[in-house]
């Protein structure tokens, strides 16, 4: 989905904004090859020129760097300690009104998705959340916190068996991704939502639809709640 | 009842001997051991030529379990996807660190196929860390001298494959096609939706059941 096709302008700076956003928040980890640049060009849906000028921003910038020949690629090396402040950039201008709305439709998403995993869901598609729960209980950092949590929506998601809803549920996890970031800054909050998430795979195992509403409802109230305290604070935790 | 069974299973059954024939070929370089890309070099025309003579196949490839043949913890995976005319490499994220790292030695094709070494397939699922679609995946295991070393699998188009198999169910009856855990794969009762697990039904009661394929998949009339 971070290489979904682009519309039509705005290219190179776009493309190049995107990886970065991506990069600086961790969903591309450090030392992540990217696809192919023919591949990569496809995917956003721009030529190999635009795509290439976009990576050289990117080299420029130390973010990226590229190895020629068999084996070799774009690789991502970005280092970890940028992250906090990327994101505390990317949350500054966040209002009151749209830390509500992100947090309204992550639970939108999230509730459908727990509606239909709770009838749908494979053994299979449900076994990997607990392990989810337990690095969000585990994690050293905001950045790991949030990896997380989001690999929990994102096989949420995926339970639901609806692929527009899964689609749906992991851009709203990318866009979500710097106030979450800084929110699971603090051991506290990680804690407290590995605990409120901990029984959800249970209960859509067992068909406790309203008891795994509940736990998800309730982890992302919490979650918006402390994103609201942050920001009244200047983010500062 | 156990005619269209066995054509369900006939849908896919050309298709598996073909990557059985894949696994049976490569199997002598994976127990000599090998890397990855002398394992894609291997591998690619073989996939190339099974993407070609089977449109149900969107994607194929082979993984390689853990610790074996050489290739170190994680294994490794070498896939290619069909792109409009042309087939071209998959790269799938493999570092443990990332958001969208696939864990390919986790998924259920993969495990199932080690375990059972049956011909495996994978009801429609969503797909997050792969292709990003509802897919199927058919596999089947590399197996030397009683040894699992890696499974050969395709990635099925679900449209296609659905389409094949609702021509197939009886009109005149509800019958569903299950998986293993009674999920509905595919319905002669439109009503009833796709991928809703049985017991979530409320009025479904089973009269009779027919086994489908090695997979644990099954026929059913409900009353």
């Amino acid at each position: 989905m971070l290489f979904a096709p682009l519309d039509a302008h705005g290219r190179a700076e776009t493309v190049a904004e995107r990886l970065r956003t991506a990069i600086s928040l961790g969903v591309l980890a450090e030392g992540d090859l990217l696809p192919p640049e023919p591949e990569l060009a496809a995917q956003f849906n721009i030529s190999p020129v635009t795509l290439r000028e976009a990576l050289n921003r990117l080299r420029d910038q130390g973010l990226v760097t590229t190895r020629r020949g068999r084996g070799g690629g774009t690789v991502v090396t970005a280092p970890t300690v940028s992250q906090i402040r990327v994101a505390i950039d990317q949350v500054r201008a966040l209002t009151a009104l749209d830390l509500r709305d992100l947090a309204d439709w992550r639970r939108a998403l999230s509730l459908e998705s727990v509606r239909l995993a709770a009838r749908r869901a494979s053994t299979e598609d449900v076994a990997p959340m607990p392990r989810s729960v337990e690095r969000l209980h585990e994690a050293g950092d905001g950045i790991e916190g949030r990896r997380a949590e989001s690999r929990f929506y994102i096989e949420l998601g995926a339970a639901s068996q609806s692929t527009r809803l899964s689609t749906a549920l992991i851009n709203a996890q990318v866009e979500y991704s710097p106030v979450l970031t800084l929110v699971y800054h603090a051991v506290e909050t990680r804690e407290h939502v590995a605990r409120l998430l901990e029984p959800v795979a249970e209960h859509l195992r067992e068909v406790r639809v309203r008891e795994a509403e509940q736990a998800v409802t309730d982890a992302i109230g919490f979650v918006a709640a402390r994103a609201g305290t942050l920001r009244s604070n200047g983010w500062q935790a | 009842m156990e005619q269209r069974a066995q054509r369900i299973v006939g849908v896919t059954d050309v298709l598996f001997t073909d990557l059985e024939r894949i696994a049976a070929t490569t199997a002598p370089a994976l127990a000599g051991g090998t890397d990855a890309e002398a394992l894609a070099a291997l591998t690619e025309p073989q996939v190339f030529a099974h993407l070609e003579a089977h449109p149900l196949a969107v994607g194929a490839g082979m993984a390689v379990a853990p610790e074996a043949a050489g290739l170190g913890p994680l294994g490794t995976m070498v896939w290619w996807r069909r792109a409009g005319d042309e087939v071209r490499r998959k790269q799938h994220v493999d570092n443990p660190a990332s958001d969208s790292y696939y864990d390919f030695a986790q998924s259920r094709w993969f495990r199932t196929a080690v375990q059972t070494r049956q011909r495996t397939l994978i009801a429609p699922f969503v797909d997050s860390w792969g292709t990003d679609d509802l897919t199927m995946v058919a596999a089947v295991p590399v197996v030397v001298d009683d040894v699992v070393l890696g499974v050969v699998a395709a990635d099925l188009v679900v449209r296609t494959w659905l389409a094949a198999v609702d021509d197939l169910l009886d009109p005149m009856s509800r019958e569903l096609l299950l998986d293993a855990e009674d999920r509905v794969v595919a319905s002669s009762d439109p009503t009833i939706e796709l991928s809703v697990r049985l017991r979530a039904l409320e009025d479904a009661r089973v009269e009779r059941r027919v086994a489908v394929g090695a997979s644990g998949w099954a026929l059913v009339h409900l009353a």
